[in-house]
């Protein structure tokens, strides 16, 4: 029964399938049983099996094969050749096989050479990605510029002596001693944890999330620390670089609220060497300015007008600090700080013009001129950033060239439009944490890796990167130097089909220059502003026209920002309004756009904004062509004036 | 006799079988029989060899084979086909060329190739 189940399952194996179909077991392409049935010695036997079976050919090549040799060493024996002489005529069985298999090969259909091919080219294909894949995901990029040592160079090469932040630190040891130990309110909003002094300050702060009660005791027991600080203001660089290694020291982060200061801090541990993840002290600088500038409204409470002179100009000392690093944030806390004193000012000139004498205006007036770091400055920050990270993204190949590595597609993947499976398989790899855990996760982690290569291909390469960065450096240098009359061409407004780093990473330039224009607007209004007083004091009177003030109060009448041409001017309610004509170019008397009245956009349903978007004066397109909720375009945004002065000023269409 | 060198059997040897084969179909033994004894055994080529060169010019399309069963074992029969035999035509002209150029340079002794047209006099 065994032997002829055997039978029947061997000849099923070695049946053509169209035989098989038409149920007929027939064993045609079994050789070896031909062989065996053959009546050849055991010699001529066995070369012909060695032949066969190392030929790896199909079945019916190998039955045709075996026949062939089957009948040669029958005629040999026929003749009358002893079987060992007749392999031994037949020469070696091994290379016999490679030859037949490479003759029967070459004989086979096209059909299957293409396939053949095609096979093979796909696997060389195949092995070349893989290979790819790997190389991409072990390439790691190179840090090979320090930018944070740029960043701190002018820091660095200043002497100590002309530190702020030595005596800074003195002082928020002071306030750190003045608070006490927390309030059972402070302990449990810390919940547990450390919080810096200058933080529970400021949380007292009027305005704050306190409502300030104890802050005026606090400021009138608390003198010395404010003349500390106003000494540090008075010193002409901060010293303090950003980046651990002057930021980290134990007691900066003590003091600062950096780290868990009952542990030692490893700079390691918080900090990845990048520019854009270091650590900004400055930031602190704000709340500096903040207790400086309610002293100063104090002071103004109180009419003492040195001490208000001295709050203004302490706290322009801590805007110019502030804004020492070339890093956009840098220029944001500074132009915060700035904005404080120009509030002292602007309050003292409307509610206590008589408090400061001549000189101390004509004093304050030089203190506003003075020019204050360009947007190129921070530009420049920018560049060191956008560098910074693309050398820790990017891979590097050669000069210029290298692709987005696998830590680079795992942090901006997302944000660069690459595939989100691939960033997602990625990310646990590149941070250590997530392994994939059970074998499904695993095969779709392996297919998302093999995706690899065309993600970082999709991204742009570092080359491209570093052309486009250039393209936009120079477009933004030439956008914040042109004005906005010339209708500056902005980088930022190009949308590039595939995102990159740069066009996520940078800051927009037309952003960075209308903040510029307002906040030098802002300054200008106040110089007009203190030169108007002064003509008033000397005449009794607001001058007939702004051009009256120059040159005896001002050097130089600024010019309308947004149309190059002369600012408005008019006297209403007896007090002076100087303004802008606003993108439309029309005098609209000093109207602002019904869009920033809160009462006209309550009853059109709309909400207001408070602040005039500056830009570019409309072009004839935009004139010819309204368009609702477009602030340039709708009539209702930009019909009206950019008022300079007084600040917060409203004047609508009822008025 | 002495027996041919690799590189010069692997140019004769096809041109060989090809001959063989002109003068009517032949199976497997039959060629090495007839190779061997035609050629004085200066042509006798391993076994091993001849089956894969006739693989070779069947799949080039120079030979064609056929079994046959009626015998009293199952033999496969190869035959020129019209391509084999321009082929055939082909090897001689360049054969007679070479020996005749071969004469010419008297590395070959004269024999019945005569003298190449334009060759050396």
């Amino acid at each position: 029964m065994s032997v002829a189940i055997d039978g029947f399952w061997r000849r099923a194996r070695h049946t053509p399938i169209g035989a098989a179909l038409r149920g007929r077991f027939d064993g045609q392409l079994d050789w070896r049983r031909r062989l065996a049935e053959a009546g050849l010695a055991e010699e001529p036997v066995r070369c012909v099996e060695q032949v066969v079976a190392r030929s790896r050919l199909w079945m019916v090549e190998r039955v045709e094969v075996a026949e062939e040799l089957i009948a040669h060493f029958q005629d040999a024996q026929a003749a009358g050749v002893s079987p060992g002489q007749a392999v031994a005529d037949f020469g070696d069985a091994r290379q016999a096989a490679r030859l037949i298999r490479r003759a029967k090969r070459a004989g086979r259909p096209l059909v299957w050479h293409a396939w053949w091919w095609a096979t093979r080219g796909l696997l060389v294909l195949g092995v070349l990605y893989v290979a790819y894949a790997m190389a991409l995901l072990t390439g790691r990029p190179i840090v090979s510029t320090d930018y944070v040592a740029e960043v701190n160079e002018s820091v660095n090469r200043s002497p100590a002596t002309s530190h702020a932040w030595p005596i800074y630190s003195a002082a928020l040891q002071e306030i750190e001693e003045s608070l006490g130990p927390m309030t059972a309110a402070e302990k449990l909003r810390a919940q547990g944890r450390y919080v810096a002094p200058l933080v529970r300050l400021w949380r007292r702060l009027p305005g704050n999330e306190g409502s300030g009660d104890g802050f005026d005791a606090w400021l009138q027991q608390n003198r010395a620390i404010i003349d500390k600080l106003h000494e540090a203001a008075a010193k002409p660089t901060l010293g303090l670089g950003v980046g651990p290694a002057q930021s980290f020291t134990p007691n900066a982060c003590r003091l600062l609220g950096l780290g868990d200061p009952d542990q030692a801090v490893d700079p390691d541990d918080l900090w990845n060497g990048s520019l854009m993840n270091a650590m900004y002290p400055h930031q602190e600088l704000r709340t500096i300015g903040q207790l400086v500038s309610l002293d100063g409204e104090a002071a103004v409470d109180e009419r003492d007008a040195s001490r208000a002179v001295a709050s203004i100009r302490a706290i322009h000392g801590i805007a110019d600090q502030a804004g020492e690093p070339p890093l956009h944030i840098c220029m944001l806390i500074g132009s915060a700080v700035r904005r404080m004193a120009d509030r002292l000012v602007a309050r003292v000139l409307q509610e206590a013009p008589g408090l400061f004498d001549d000189a101390q205006l004509r004093d304050l007036a030089h203190l506003i001129s003075k020019p204050t770091r360009e947007p190129l400055h921070y530009l420049e920050g920018e560049r060191a950033v956008f560098f910074d990270i693309l050398q820790r993204s990017y891979t590097e190949s050669g000069p210029g060239g290298g692709r987005l590595s696998a830590e680079g597609i795992a942090t901006f993947g997302e944000e660069m439009d690459l595939d989100d499976s691939t960033v997602y398989a990625i990310r646990p790899l590149m941070r250590g944490g997530g392994q994939p855990g059970v074998l499904s996760s695993v095969s779709t982690h392996a297919l998302a890796m093999l995706r690899m290569p065309v993600a970082a291909h999709s991204a742009r390469t570092r080359h491209d990167e570093c052309v486009a960065a250039g393209q936009r450096m120079r477009q933004a240098h030439d956008a914040l130097q042109t004005p906005l009359w010339r209708h500056p061409r902005y980088a930022s407004d190009e949308r590039d089909a595939r995102p990159g780093l740069l066009q996520m990473l940078s800051p927009s330039d037309r952003w960075m220059a209308e903040r510029w224009h307002r906040e030098e607007a802002r300054r200008e209004a106040l110089l007009i502003a203190i030169a108007l007083e002064l003509h008033r004091r000397e005449h009794d009177a607001w001058p007939g026209s702004l051009e009256e003030l120059s040159p005896r109060w001002l050097p130089e009448l600024p010019v309308d920002r947004i149309n190059g041409g002369p600012l408005g001017y008019r006297v209403i309610d007896e007090q002076p309004v100087v303004y802008s004509l606003g993108i439309d170019g029309d005098d609209d008397g000093s109207r602002i756009p019904p869009a920033m009245d809160e009462e006209h956009a309550k009853a059109e349903g709309m909400t207001a904004f408070h602040e005039y978007r500056i830009g570019p004066p409309l072009t004839a397109e935009e004139r010819r062509s309204p368009r609702k909720h477009d602030f340039r375009r709708d009539p209702t945004m930009s019909d009206g004036d950019w008022i300079i002065w007084p600040p917060d000023y409203v004047r609508s269409a009822k008025d | 006799m002495p027996k041919l060198d690799r590189e010069l059997m692997r140019g004769a040897g096809p041109t060989a079988v090809l001959q063989l084969l002109a003068a009517g179909e032949k199976y497997g033994y039959e060629l090495v029989e007839a190779l061997t004894r035609q050629s004085d055994g200066v042509l006798a080529m391993g076994q091993s060899t001849l089956y894969p060169m006739l693989y070779n010019l069947e799949a080039k399309g120079l030979v064609k084979s056929r079994v046959d069963k009626t015998g009293a074992r199952p033999r496969r029969y190869y035959r020129l086909t019209g391509k084999g035999e321009k082929k055939l035509v082909a090897d001689r002209k360049q054969w007679s060329a070479l020996f005749g150029a071969l004469q010419s340079l008297s590395v070959l002794p004269d024999a019945p190739f005569g003298k190449p047209a334009g060759g050396a006099s």
